[in-house]
């Protein structure tokens, strides 16, 4: 069947969704809404069939959230959603490759991000990560059976290496927005276009901020992404945000403070420094 | 606006009127009587502009009214439409009372053999035998994929009864149901379990 994108596009932007009254007009409401969804779907199958017409379910579970998070100030609709869509593919792409590439193995991605930084560390002492002593080692380290340490060991390498790689179809990922979109981080953040786009608006908002504050939002957040800063371009060290002393201990020993050890440093409590991240991201969206 | 309303006619006698009330502003309905509750929405919601066909589905055996009141219904639309002046014109389509494949197929045919390109659809299952409603989908799912139609309103007028006599009316809408199932009936998904938990999705919406 062939989609005409011309088509849906008109209808996705012609819609009255967005001009009626979900709880005054919740029969009008719905019924355009469910339209809506449908105009997304085949909007996206017009675009590139083989790509998206597959993915229905991550279509409809997107669809909803745009509709229900969208208001007038995020732009036309379709924008966002587009942006939206983009990043939400690159994290059912990097689902799909990291299951290909763990091929059936359930690893946590606290394990994932471990057996990295143990590497990292031995690398960084010159230990060679392919010994026996090392894989027995990182397998007592960790709870794992050698044979797992081994497999993961031998899938590990490329992302340690380079916070970009090529999937079969030539497409490049970066490593830095898939893990985030994997680990759960604040999608508002990921909307993002790229990494340089969200360390701008971070930059912006944590200038604004008192002394005291800084201190601890920048420990946090650098604490919280200097697993991938190493291996993204050396630009980003130049952000005011970035504490360099984690980035550089990270560096040598692979030891990242934890939310605790923030706390303590500042003479707080856990709970406090939480709060503290959330209104900063609450201010970032 | 080309607007086809397609009407179940009841086959008993004595169908009484009432007013029907919506507490939803994008179906509003008037204060006036009727025995048909498409009426009370078309009174609030016809334009001057509008051409109406009016496709009344009538049953046929020795006990049925249908003609009566398929005629009831007509006096009851030029009475709303005197002071509207849209254009208005009425076709019947009668079958035989019975449960037959071939009836249900016929009827459906018959129904979209009067329905036209590029329309607005909006039907009355209030009334009616059982069949009728899923008679109408079909003929609506295949004007909507193949004749460019939209279906706007699938009006149902709820009543409770009390001692016999009908009381609290108010008309529903069942459209969010029909789209729910176009956009299922589109969507591709091999797994069960991921299906069930997209129409939870779709149902939250």
């Amino acid at each position: 069947m062939k989609y005409d994108r011309a088509e849906y596009e008109t209808k996705i932007n012609d819609s009255p969704l967005f001009s009626l009254n979900k709880e005054t007009q919740y029969n009008a409401y719905r019924k355009e809404a469910l339209k809506m969804v449908e105009y997304l779907y085949f909007y996206l199958c017009a675009i590139n069939y083989e790509k998206y017409s597959d993915l229905g379910c991550e279509i409809v579970e997107l669809a909803n959230r745009c509709i229900n998070n969208y208001d007038i100030s995020k732009g036309v609709f379709l924008h966002y959603f587009n942006t939206a869509w983009k990043n939400e593919y690159k994290r059912i792409r990097q689902v799909n490759i990291e299951d290909d590439k763990y091929r059936g193995l359930h690893i946590s991605e606290t394990d994932k991000r471990n057996v990295r930084r143990y590497m990292r560390l031995a690398q960084n002492r010159g230990v060679d990560c392919n010994t026996k002593e090392f894989t027995e080692c990182l397998s007592n380290a960790m709870n794992l059976t050698e044979t797992e340490v081994i497999e993961i060991i031998g899938m590990s390498e490329v992302a340690v290496i380079s916070n970009e790689f090529r999937n079969e179809n030539g497409e490049i990922f970066d490593l830095f927005d898939m893990e985030k979109s994997t680990e759960s981080a604040d999608r508002k953040l990921l909307q993002a276009e790229d990494v340089h786009t969200v360390f701008n608006r971070i930059e912006e908002v944590y200038n604004k901020l008192q002394d005291r504050q800084k201190k601890i939002i920048s420990d946090v957040i650098t604490a919280k992404i200097c697993d991938n800063l190493e291996d993204i371009c050396i630009w980003a060290e130049h952000f005011d945000f970035i504490n360099i002393e984690i980035l550089e201990r990270y560096k040598k020993t692979g030891e990242i403070p934890t939310q605790r050890d923030i706390a303590q440093k500042y003479n707080r409590d856990e709970a406090s420094i939480s709060r503290t991240l959330k209104q900063f991201k609450e201010k970032l969206c | 606006m080309k607007k086809i309303v397609i009407c179940n006619v009841p086959m008993r006698e004595n169908v009484d009127k009432s007013v029907y009330t919506s507490a939803d502003l994008s179906l509003p309905t008037s204060s006036r009587a009727v025995r048909f509750p498409i009426n009370s929405f078309l009174e609030e919601t016809l334009n001057p502009d509008d051409e109406l066909k009016l496709v009344l589905l009538t049953k046929n055996d020795e006990y049925s009214c249908a003609q009566k009141n398929a005629e009831d219904f007509i006096t009851e639309i030029d009475e709303i439409n005197k002071n509207i002046g849209a254009k208005i014109e009425f076709t019947n389509i009668d079958t035989a009372f019975s449960q037959e494949q071939a009836i249900h197929e016929q009827l459906m045919a018959s129904i979209v053999d009067h329905i036209d390109v590029d329309s607005h659809i909006l039907a009355d299952i209030t009334y009616g035998p059982k069949d009728m409603p899923i008679v109408l989908f079909s003929a609506m799912g295949f004007a909507e994929k193949f004749l460019r139609c939209e279906i706007d309103n699938i009006i149902y007028g709820q009543a409770n009864f009390e001692n016999g006599k009908v009381v609290n009316t108010k008309i529903c809408d069942m459209i969010p149901l029909y789209y729910l199932n176009s956009v299922t009936d589109t969507i591709h998904c091999d797994e069960p379990e991921r299906a069930k938990h997209m129409l939870k999705t779709l149902l939250s919406l």
